[in-house]
């Protein structure tokens, strides 16, 4: 959070400062342009993002009829509340700290209905395009839509208001988004978003929008975005089973909810309980009355509805093929170790082929090879195994035939 | 010895299922890791008590300190629950060391010399408990792992034991010099225990330091006639540190 607010700040100084110069930096900035839907195949409508000063961004959605709606998005983080007709709630527009991810989330409540909440996800991926996952539910938000828009190519096409007020912020936009576009969203990112409360299914949009060689994010408008995965992981069916199925994770009660809502406010939208159908609210913050035209704003139509069928699919892409004691062997050639007795030669014959006889260290008496058999005081060693032996037997003979024999060393 | 090592590495790695690793983003794997394999290195620091251990270092030139050996092996560990692992561990260590008898030369005042070997092939398997979790999931596919992780681990196994003297000794009897090669060596139960910690150096990679203490001993003259009555000490500290990679 306090990465959010300082980016906040950052971004409220930046635009302070910028207003001194000719192109102001504007927060929201990869998002301000005109965008036509990307995910359908006959788009109608257009959406200008257009910086609002000291406020964030005003959204100004043109239908296919011409017909044209404004939404003001706040990104200072403030929870905006709404009141209207027997429901209140708040909606909040966040801005991650490097302006790449535009997170949404609110509450609402209507008489003798739980609480429900909303959230969605705004991300700048590969390409440029605006891509964005939304959702609600009552104990969890389910994502039950996803839509991708592109920028306007033609210009010509954008009415002469707008292009005059988008105009100067264009060349400025493309550079942010430029910047930021296909960047992965990173641990420390999932770790700040988790912590600004974004939702679980939200998160995992985030990841997958982030990530497209690994998962395949599908559904909504026009089902599968990308290229059919090669092979789904059961295993992570099983983790994440709300994308699985293609619709919308949604209960009969949020549905009965949405409708009573529509009903009460004599709305033929599903949508009615939702926030845009709201006229008027505090903080100064406008919703759009036609927000059945989802395809021209995409933020304000089809919020829960999922008007066109199939909910968010997130499937990874999974490449092939993923998916007692042995007995030793004793020595050849006789000998052991006994305890309380120390080495021992098996026989006591000298087994060695030049016989040769020990002595302490540094006895008086030395054996020459030469002068015949010797016999040398065996001195004692400090015990144990190898102590006792007083007497060296001694062999005849010269030479390499010499017995050898041990001997204390010398003291 | 050789070849049980190569292929109960073989088989371990095969196990491990390395193929099946999780994809990762920046700081953080697409799912939980169900496994791990450690590659480690380290110091082998058998205790050397017991009768037979005394003996040998009143009468050769050999302390304790001299079966101090390097260690090397692996482990792979699968998770039970998020704190606990079972861990199939590996870890080899041997020692060789030229000694003479400290009292006594030959009769052309030559010292008495022979090599001592000592080797320790333990396969363990263990419960390792982890004092944090390892990670946590953020969201459905963001498993961002913890930065320090440390952990406890409890177990047992068998060993491959092998204690030999190789040269010449003195008959303690008649004190002629021969020369031989004594050997005990075979299998045996041990048990294990030990502590340490994970350093994430990546999402996929840890730095992991360890100390293990093994127990055990076995008749040294329960698989041979070369050691009489002595019992051989298997026991002894390991220090390890080597890289983990989460699978």
């Amino acid at each position: 959070m306090h990465r959010i607010l300082f980016g906040l700040v950052i971004a409220a100084g930046l635009t302070s400062v910028g207003e001194a110069q000719v192109a102001p930096v504007v927060p929201g900035l990869p998002w301000v342009g005109c965008w036509e839907a990307a995910d359908v195949a006959t788009a109608e409508g257009l959406t200008c993002v257009i910086p609002e000063s000291g406020v964030g961004l005003r959204i100004v959605a043109l239908a296919g009829s011409g017909a044209r709606s404004e939404t003001v998005l706040r990104l200072d983080g403030a929870k905006v509340p709404l009141v209207a007709e027997g429901c209140t709630g708040w909606q909040r527009a966040r801005l991650t700290p490097v302006g790449d991810r535009l997170l949404l989330d609110g509450e609402t409540t209507c008489e003798r209905t739980p609480r429900l909440q909303t959230a969605g996800v705004f991300v700048i991926v590969d390409g440029g395009d605006w891509v964005q996952a939304q959702g609600g539910g009552i104990a969890t938000v389910v994502p039950s839509q996803i839509r991708r828009f592109r920028p306007v190519a033609n210009t010509l096409t954008i009415p002469a208001d707008l292009r005059g007020q988008v105009g100067p912020y264009l060349a400025e936009a493309e550079q942010a988004r430029a910047r930021v576009q296909g960047v992965p969203v990173t641990a420390s990112d999932l770790l700040e978003l988790e912590r600004m409360g974004t939702p679980t299914a939200m998160l995992d949009f985030v990841v997958a929008a982030s990530y497209p060689d690994d998962f395949v994010v599908g559904g909504g408008a026009t089902g599968p975005a990308v290229a059919t995965a090669r092979r789904e992981s059961s295993e992570v069916e099983r983790r994440a089973p709300m994308y699985i199925g293609g619709g919308p994770a949604m209960s009969y009660f949020d549905w009965a909810m949405w409708n009573g809502c529509a009903g009460r406010w004599g709305l033929m939208d599903p949508v009615g309980c939702g926030w845009f159908p709201i006229l008027n609210v505090a903080g100064g913050v406008y919703y759009s009355p036609y927000a059945r035209f989802g395809a021209a704003w995409p933020y304000g139509g089809g919020w829960y509805g999922n008007p066109y069928g199939g909910g968010i699919i997130i499937r990874p892409i999974v490449t092939p093929g993923d998916g007692g004691g042995s007995g030793g062997e004793s020595g050849a050639r006789g000998g052991r170790m006994v305890r309380g007795r120390g080495y021992v030669q098996d026989g006591n014959d000298g087994g060695a082929s030049t016989p040769r006889a020990a002595q302490p260290r540094g006895s008086s008496v030395r054996t020459e090879s030469s002068s015949g058999g010797s016999r040398s005081s065996g001195g004692s060693s400090s015990g144990g195994s190898s102590s006792g032996g007083s007497s060296a037997g001694s062999s005849g003979g010269g030479g390499s035939s010499a017995p050898r024999t041990a001997k204390p060393r010398d003291p | 010895m050789g070849r049980g090592v190569s292929l109960a590495i073989a088989v371990l790695v095969t196990a491990s299922g390395l193929p099946a690793q999780a994809g990762r983003g920046d700081g953080f794997l697409f799912r939980e890791p169900i496994s791990t394999v450690t590659f480690h290195g380290g110091l082998a620091l058998p205790r050397a008590g017991g009768d037979l251990f005394a003996d040998v270092t009143k009468d050769l030139t050999i302390d304790r300190a001299n079966f101090a050996a390097a260690s090397f092996g692996m482990d792979l560990a699968f998770v039970v629950t998020p704190r606990v692992d079972v861990v199939f561990g590996f870890g080899p260590s041997s020692s060789r060391t030229p000694s003479e008898f400290r009292e006594w030369v030959d009769n052309n005042d030559l010292p008495i010399e022979q090599v001592t070997s000592y080797s320790r092939s333990p396969f363990t398997l263990s419960a390792r408990y982890h004092l944090r979790d390892k990670g946590r999931m953020v969201g459905s596919f963001a498993w961002i792992p913890n930065r320090l992780v440390p952990f406890v681990s409890a177990g047992a196994g068998v060993t491959r034991y092998r204690f030999e003297q190789d040269g010449d000794f003195i008959d303690t009897e008649t004190l002629n010099v021969f020369s031989d090669r004594l050997r005990t060596e075979g299998w045996t139960w041990v048990g294990q225990v030990g502590g340490g910690a994970h350093l994430s150096l990546s999402p996929r990679v840890m730095l992991t330091g360890e100390a293990r203490y093994l127990l055990g001993g076995v008749d040294a003259g329960r698989s041979s006639s070369d050691f009489v009555g002595y019992r051989l000490d298997l026991s002894g500290l390991t220090t390890l540190v080597g890289l983990s990679f989460r699978l």
